[in-house]
């Protein structure tokens, strides 16, 4: 383990960095297998990690009903009793009715109803919570609402104004901002991945800096 | 003043459930009895239809249907008329997604454009069905569509299928368009490098985040939200779902503005008179 964590481990993100970066610049047939072999495994990696996921789920609502936990334990057993069916089912047949059926008419509408709850949510704290209680939270109000009478038709009826201003705000007053952000993100990203290659950045397989 | 301000508090202890009913009616009402308000096209959305009718008989256009079952009513309006004026460009069309409710949505795709039903599976549609990875298997599809899917969502390898032969790597697609989310994977892995044309429709909130890429041209055209959907389905005269909810949302959404404004009058009159 000692030889992994401290030789191969090391190794690995600098030899995927390399591959992948030079499959972008350069054309040569060695190298895009070698980099179309390393993508395949990324994906056999995502797909892991919905394995781990369901461990993950399994583990921690099994602690729940293990300990009774107040408040948790009726619902970590409903969660594990609906996996469990659900599981079942697809196993059987993920065309079968009976599968077919928990999901058009249980999961579907789970969903639908779990969005279209937030506009509850939303509507109470627009009197509750939306207080312009300095100058900064005013133009943040204010700009949402322009926004929303933009994307409402009812904005238009009542004043031509909203579409133009609210029009202006996403197209160009925020566009700045939001690609600054891109920008760091990006910049972000490939000083991340300088220490990888670097080995300055061990976190990601449990080593510390 | 004080009276005034009496009212305030009352409304400020109001029990949260008079705003759901209010929510309740302001959309109820006009589902109901619609008032017909006009929609206006945004160009962005003008763009996406116009790009659409670009598409010349026989191309190939991968959809991306990154959409859960809960924004099916902001995406899947706008889903359908794409899918409809594609088949009526004679486009051939791929389907996938990057979301577990791809196959769900598949279904409700079919229910809702029923000519696709009428297709011939494996020439003029295919249904790849779920994947993961987003990025890295977005840049594998690039090169090779069959190292991600070796078969369809129906268990058919890809190497059966006549139209899968065609549309192996992203040179062999006219375009993207992408749905509700996702669109980054596409616009890195296939618009740049490939130079593939990438479009699609966001969620309303993925808006304010879809509109750099509009900006600097990496989408050819954007369709926001069910606001998008019913812009669309006006673009192509197929008023539906969609348009039916326009009136709804222009209610609720003034009923939004209406309790922030009564919610700031307080410290906006308190302001005036000085107050802290």
């Amino acid at each position: 383990m000692s030889f992994f964590r401290s030789t191969a481990f090391k190794y690995i993100p600098v030899i995927v960095f390399t591959v992948i970066l030079a499959d972008y610049f350069v054309n040569i047939a060695g190298i895009g297998t070698a980099a179309s072999t390393l993508r395949q495994f990324a994906v056999v990696i995502s797909n892991m990690a919905l394995g781990l996921g369901v461990i993950s789920l399994l583990r921690i609502h099994t602690r729940n009903v293990q300990r009774k936990q107040e408040g948790r334990w009726l619902y970590s057993v409903v969660a594990l009793v609906t996996f469990f069916v659900v599981f079942a089912l697809g196993i059987i047949n993920t065309n079968g009715d009976q599968y077919q059926w928990a999901f058009n008419h249980v999961y579907t509408t789970l969903q639908q109803t779990m969005y279209a709850s937030t506009g509850f949510f939303i509507v109470s704290s627009a009197y509750r919570a939306f207080r312009a209680r300095n100058i900064d939270a005013a133009l943040l109000l204010i700009a949402g609402c322009f926004l929303v009478l933009r994307n409402a038709p009812i904005g238009e009826v009542i004043w031509s104004g909203f579409p133009r201003i609210g029009g202006w705000l996403m197209d160009i007053g925020q566009v700045p901002g939001y690609r600054t952000l891109m920008f760091i993100a990006g910049f972000g990203a490939v000083a991340y991945a300088y220490r990888v290659v670097t080995n300055k950045e061990q976190g990601f397989f449990g080593g510390a800096e | 003043m004080g009276e005034s301000m009496t009212i305030w508090e009352r409304l400020d202890k109001l029990d949260r459930r008079v705003y759901y009913w209010l929510l309740v009616i302001s959309i109820a009402v006009p589902l109901v009895s619609p008032l017909g308000l006009p929609i206006t096209i945004n160009q962005s959305t003008r763009d996406l239809y116009e790009g659409i009718l670009e598409v010349e008989e026989g191309d190939i256009v991968l959809v991306d249907i990154f959409m859960s079952v809960s924004t099916w009513s902001e995406c899947m309006g706008g889903l359908v008329v794409e899918v409809n004026t594609l088949l009526d460009q004679g486009a051939k069309l791929v389907f996938l997604g990057n979301s577990i409710d791809v196959p769900r949505s598949w279904s409700r795709l079919h229910e809702l454009a029923p000519r696709l039903n009428d297709l011939e599976y494996g020439v003029d549609i295919v249904f790849l069905g779920y994947y993961a990875g987003a990025d890295a298997a977005a840049s594998q599809m690039a090169v090779d569509v069959s190292s991600i899917f070796p078969s369809d969502h129906f268990g058919t390898p890809l190497g059966d299928i006549p139209l899968m032969q065609d549309a192996n790597e992203a040179g062999d697609y006219a375009m993207v368009l992408f749905t509700a989310e996702g669109e980054v994977k596409w616009i890195q892995q296939w618009g740049e490098p490939y130079d593939i044309p990438v479009a699609g429709m966001g969620i309303a909130m993925k808006g304010s985040a879809l509109a750099p890429y509009l900006a600097s041209g990496d989408i050819f055209g954007l369709a926001v939200g069910a606001r998008g959907a019913a812009e669309l389905e006006s673009l192509a005269g197929m008023p539906a779902a969609a348009t039916i909810t326009m009136d709804a949302i222009s209610t609720s959404h003034l009923l939004f503005v209406i309790l922030i404004i009564l919610a700031n009058l307080p410290i906006i009159i308190s302001k005036v008179k000085g107050g802290s």
